[in-house]
């Protein structure tokens, strides 16, 4: 039942920093899950954390106690890649309890351990079966049971849904943390699939050039994200650019450059600082007529596309701006492409961001 | 603006057959999905029309002509497949302009192809740049433009996103779409990902062991399929095992031959679902199975027409909705998903109505192989 605390944790390559003296506590028995874009130091981490490779500073502690240099064997670490790296000519069987014969347990206790976790992986009925004869579903299950096998408490999965079917990958995230859960372990879970993180995890962490830069539930991830990256990056989200002009109710007000005033959420920013403000598309409202006065603007839709459960709109405003609109599909029927629509923002869910440094396009960028 | 029939195709390496009894028709100008779950025969029924497989039986026809027999490169079509293989040496320009030169088209003509296509992707600002200095999304689209630069009418994507980044690939399915429709071209699209087929494509031909199981429109496969596997794959769905008990307006007193307006459902212990969709002939008796949408259910806490009671296991927040799971005194587990921004409303081990709404229940048969098997994604 392991915490595991980091603290000052960096890792260069080259003149690359990877992992930037980061600091990070992960609970007893949380399923935590790492997400951030290509390059940003998620796999590093899980590798610094299993031993695989040697940070350049800072301290790794599994309950209270440092590791070191201790080797990966030692770790008490299951690692599990998004290749699982079966070996080829074994059985399932044989490739679960690689690990206890390797390490020269007695057969009944390996008999005992091996079929507990295939079972939990339900893959005890294939046990015979070689991994050529196996679905990729079933192969990352016995792959997943191997790692079980270690007896490791610590569970790191990189990307561990990524090589299977869409469709499936929503069965097994549910039935992979059920079973992290039922073990008592701690699982660091790296993906760069927003939707994979907000339905596994009990925290997530928002990771960006090799810092944290957002740390919460999935709640307080997308309700109160603290950059316009992390707006944009859980759930997707439509921007404004301005000044802050003034406060009102508790609400803000920002205008921009064509003079148009946006009411906000409430924000610390000072009056005459320059801002940005976004509203996730889930939250953009489409109606027929301008009900609410405020915030509501006029566009004709574009483009429409149906997900199933949701429809997207893009709408282009008369001003000539693009805005996009996630609805439910019961009510997808009222809009069509071409049609005349008014879009409204609430104030509570348009959230103020200081200008970021380098601009906003450059801020939203996934590379 | 090909139009592309395949007529009773079949395709068997050895023992096994990779795709069976395949017939398609797709029209001139139309963006087609082949849709299916790992070793479900997609991508072999596009080499098959593509000329790269020969088929053991059947033919293919591109506008009415057989090209049965006739190599891939004399049946003018563009194939983007997972990862394009760019010419490393080659900036983005002489990438895409590749094909015009080789063809030996008038360099006006070449040029005016080439700046059109890569502003399409729009890539024309990185023209100067060489493969390794783009991001993976890039020189997938720098791939895309290359292809459309050939000239073909008929474009052949070999799952195109299915190595780029969650985030990117939304992205450019968009731009995929928008630029087969620009240039009225007609696309065949093979993809495992039931998200990313529901929204690029016209229509959707989902198969599995090698059969075609439906061909509609997205909007009439998620919301009426026309049988179980199809409900599963193409969102998440919950089902239902029951019988036909009998018809509400009868009330029981005499054997029905079909489901009239309003009919009822036992279900396992003997509850009852209302159902108002008269969905083929059903006699009292029959074994069915009701297919419902996660976000057709709702819960509350009271008593309400229609419901079944439960007990929360689990919620998950997912943004602008929560997500249920529920077991009901069915013994059945649903999800139920709400939009509902306060989510401390339900707790988990909260005992639950869920609402069956008659309306928004889909009746099927009872497989004669049985529920499980005919779910099964692998």
């Amino acid at each position: 039942m392991p915490e595991i605390l980091m603290k000052g944790l960096t890792k260069k390559f080259g003149g690359l920093t990877a992992i930037d003296s980061l600091d990070l506590h992960v609970k007893d028995g949380e399923y935590l899950t790492i997400l951030g874009p290509t390059g940003a130091g998620k796999t590093t981490l899980l590798r610094l954390i299993a031993g695989l490779t040697a940070q350049d500073s800072g301290e790794i502690s599994v309950n209270g106690k440092p590791l070191g240099s201790m080797p990966p064997e030692e770790r008490q670490v299951a690692f599990l890649s998004q290749t699982y790296s079966l070996f080829p000519h074994m059985d399932v069987w044989k490739n679960t309890v690689f690990g206890p014969v390797a390490r020269g347990w007695e057969k009944k206790k390996v008999d005992v351990i091996g079929r507990e976790m295939l079972e939990m992986v339900h893959l005890y009925e294939r046990k015979d079966a070689k991994p050529g004869e196996l679905s990729g579903g079933m192969q990352q299950r016995n792959a997943l049971a191997r790692a079980l096998c270690a007896d490791a408490k610590i569970l790191l999965l990189d990307e561990p849904l990524r090589a299977l079917d869409a469709r499936l990958r929503l069965d097994l995230r549910y039935e992979l943390r059920k079973l992290v859960k039922d073990m008592g372990m701690t699982a660091i879970h790296v993906t760069h699939d927003q939707e994979e993180a907000l339905t596994i995890s009990d925290r997530i962490i928002m990771l960006k050039a090799g810092k944290i830069i957002q740390s919460g539930t999935p709640q307080e991830m997308f309700n109160r994200p603290v950059s316009p990256f992390i707006h944009h990056f859980i759930g997707e989200a439509n921007f404004i650019s301005g000044r802050m002009t003034g406060y009102n109710d508790g609400h803000g007000i920002l205008t921009d450059e064509l003079g148009t005033a946006y009411r906000t959420a409430g924000s610390q920013l000072e009056v005459g600082s320059k801002a940005v403000a976004g509203i996730k598309t889930e939250f953009t409202v489409l109606e027929k007529e301008d009900k609410q006065g405020v915030n509501t603007f006029s566009g004709i839709v574009e483009r429409k596309l149906f997900l199933g459960r949701f429809t997207d709109f893009e709408v282009i405003l008369k001003e000539g701006a693009i805005v996009h609109a996630r609805l439910p599909s019961s009510v997808a029927h009222k809009f069509g492409e071409g049609d005349a629509v008014f879009v409204h923002y609430s104030p509570e869910r348009l959230i103020v961001f200081p200008e970021p440094e380098k601009g906003l396009k450059s801020e939203l960028e996934m590379v | 603006m090909p139009e592309i029939e395949l007529r009773n195709i079949s395709k068997r390496f050895g023992k096994v057959t990779a795709a069976a009894g395949i017939n398609l028709k797709i029209k001139s100008g139309e963006y087609v999905t082949v849709l299916g779950p790992s070793g479900c025969g997609k991508t072999t029924l596009v080499k098959i029309l593509s000329g790269i497989w020969e088929p053991t039986e059947g033919d293919c026809f591109i506008d009415g002509k057989k090209v049965t027999g006739i190599p891939t490169y004399e049946r003018d079509l563009g194939y983007i497949f997972q990862n394009i293989a760019l010419f490393p040496h080659m900036t983005v320009w002489q990438n895409a302009n590749y094909a015009p030169i080789v063809k030996d088209w008038d360099m006006e003509k070449a040029e005016k192809e080439t700046t059109e296509s890569l502003e399409l992707v729009r890539a024309l600002q990185r023209k100067g740049f060489k493969p390794f200095e783009l991001s993976g999304g890039e020189k997938q689209k720098v791939g895309i433009a290359r292809a459309l630069c050939a000239g073909s009418k008929l474009l052949i994507l070999d799952e195109p996103l299915s190595a780029l980044d969650a985030r990117v690939r939304l992205d450019l399915r968009y731009e995929i779409k928008r630029l087969v429709k620009r240039k009225g071209l007609t696309a065949i699209h093979v993809t495992h990902d039931q998200e990313e087929a529901m929204s690029t494509s016209d229509r959707i031909v989902l198969m599995r062991a090698g059969r075609i199981v439906e061909v509609d429109t997205p909007e009439n496969l998620y919301n009426r399929p026309k049988n179980l596997f199809t409900a599963n794959f193409i969102g998440e769905a919950n089902f239902i095992e029951g019988s036909v008990a009998n018809n509400v307006k009868s009330a029981g007193s005499e054997p029905l031959t079909c489901l009239s307006d309003e009919s009822v459902i036992e279900t396992r212990h003997r509850h009852r679902l209302v159902i108002k969709n008269p969905g083929g002939a059903f006699k009292v008796g029959d074994g069915v199975v009701i297919m419902v949408r996660p976000e057709n259910l709702s819960i509350s806490h009271r008593e309400k027409d229609f419901s079944l009671e439960g007990r929360i296991l689990d919620k998950i927040f997912m943004g602008s909705y929560m997500r249920y799971r529920v077991k009901l005194i069915t013994d059945d587990t649903v999800l139920v998903e709400v939009p509902e921004a306060d989510d401390k409303i339900f707790n988990i081990g909260d005992k639950v109505n869920v609402k069956f709404r008659p309306k928004k229940l889909l009746v099927y048969p009872q497989p004669s192989e049985g529920l499980k098997e005919v779910l099964r994604l692998e």
